[in-house]
């Protein structure tokens, strides 16, 4: 068994080690002098042949198998790889998601340079009473759009006639086989929503309309100084051809406008 | 490979491109697949664990912190694994008394038959790994066989570096004298037979 030659000759000895040299903390100016003593010293050329052989096989470079087509085909069937043309298109997408959220912070940043009251929580704090009394108004205001809309499912439902009731302004009137312009318009609580043809909403067949005359607007042409009797008025659809009849209310009270015996042209709105 | 090379093809696969994920690949697979045979001495061994730490980064690459090595990264998930693989090969005893038996082994260093035997059979480079601690064959390998820093070292192994140093001069101390009574051992025998 050969001696342990880790150590120095010498101990006193100031030349640096041979462990030193492989801890790679020597100086070049250490190394050589650690050469020039190694040339005198056989046991410490011995322990840094023994040495830097070992180190040697230590990183003869082993043949490592190709593991790429394994490990990329493992991780294609979990993950899955992108085409460069898909790359772009994330990252298509991802710049197009930031500039959405730039956005929409903009937005809100701009909202808040105009009204800065808008983010600010309320200042003042009411007592847990009317709190309870609003959130109770709030819940029956609820319960009751909740019925209405109920009601009005229900409505949709039922195959019957509906009715309405449309505010009518007469514009302008003339006698005999004269021309009206009338503005109509539904009334706020009126469920259903008019269609913005007068006419393709009555010929749908399903809708009876009671025409109401309100007043003369102030802004048209009709009126008291155009000496003409308010219950001559007119309204039909261009179409009038698909509408049988249809109650209308005027000064003189309601009655029955015959289409057939009427023609009249204008505009109709809601 | 140069850092900033690494991290354009770390960014690219994992953006999905394949062929920067091979790249990435190929510049690893020979250091780590010799640090892994080295630390556990057996190639299949060594096999299963380099693709399964390849797949495991691939698949987590969007964690890897930049401020790191990817090397550095990829060892430390490939020791984890070995770890594992090691605790698994482990045999577990049924009885208290194999238990016991098998704790019994207060002086492991004396060289036995049976080390004789595996000194033949494997390489007598790995056999004096072998016979190193966790420790200090891990210190060996990483600095002189990874060329890592004391200082990478320390920080890969959470220990101070002076402990690291005494791991390294400890460990190669060992492997000299083991490869050295080794040497001796098969002089005597050609002296014998010739």
């Amino acid at each position: 068994m050969r001696p342990d030659r880790s150590q120095p000759d010498n101990p006193n000895d100031s030349t640096p080690n041979v462990d030193s040299y492989f801890d790679r903390e020597l100086t070049p100016e250490s190394i050589e002098s650690l050469f020039d003593s190694m040339n005198q010293s056989r046991a410490q050329r011995d322990q840094f042949d023994d040495t830097q052989s070992m180190l040697d096989d230590l990183r003869n470079p082993v043949e490592a198998p190709d593991f790429s087509g394994q490990v990329l085909g493992e991780v294609g069937q979990r993950r899955g790889w992108l085409s460069s043309k898909g790359r772009r298109m994330v990252f298509v997408g991802r710049l197009a998601t930031a500039a959405c959220l730039l956005l929409v912070v903009s937005g809100l940043l701009l909202v808040r340079r105009n009204n800065p009251e808008a983010f600010q929580p309320a200042t003042t704090s009411g007592p847990v009473s009317e709190f309870v009394e609003a959130s109770g108004v709030e819940a029956g205001a609820s319960m009751r759009a909740l019925s209405e809309g109920l009601l009005s499912i229900e409505e949709k439902c039922q195959p019957t006639v509906k009715r309405a009731t449309i505010s009518v302004s007469v514009c302008e009137t003339r006698c005999g086989k004269s021309r009206t312009r009338v503005q109509a318009s539904a009334r706020q609580d009126f469920s259903t929503p008019l269609s913005p043809g007068l006419g393709d909403w009555l010929s749908a067949g399903n809708v009876e309309l009671t025409i109401v005359v309100s007043s003369f607007a102030s802004h048209q042409t009709a009126g008291p100084g155009h000496d003409t009797p308010i219950n001559n008025w007119l309204i039909a659809p261009e179409r009038s051809d698909r509408l049988p009849s249809f109650e209308a209310s005027s000064v003189g009270g309601p009655r029955l406008i015959n289409v057939a015996d009427w023609t009249a042209t204008g505009s109709q709105g809601r | 490979m140069v850092r900033s090379l690494e991290r354009k093809l770390i960014e690219k696969a994992a953006a999905g491109d394949k062929a920067a994920a091979a790249k990435l690949i190929k510049a690893h697979q020979g250091s780590l697949y010799a640090y892994i045979l080295r630390m556990s001495g057996k190639p299949e061994m060594a096999e299963d664990i380099v693709q399964d730490a390849f797949v495991r980064v691939l698949m987590h690459l969007d964690r890897f912190d930049p401020r790191f090595r990817f090397s550095t990264w990829l060892f430390t998930i490939a020791k984890r694994l070995y770890l594992n693989a090691n605790q698994k090969l482990k045999p577990h005893y049924d009885s208290e008394i194999v238990s016991s038996w098998g704790a019994d082994t207060s002086a492991p260093s004396a060289p036995t038959i049976q080390d004789e035997v595996d000194v033949n059979a494997r390489g007598c480079i790995q056999s004096a790994l072998d016979a190193l601690s966790d420790e200090q064959r891990e210190v060996i390998l990483l600095f002189h066989q990874q060329n890592w820093s004391i200082n990478a070292i320390a920080k890969h192994l959470e220990m101070p570096e002076g402990t690291v140093k005494s791991h390294l001069h400890r460990g190669r101390q060992r492997m000299r004298r083991l490869i050295c009574d080794d040497q001796t051992q098969k002089q005597h025998v050609s002296e014998v037979w010739s």
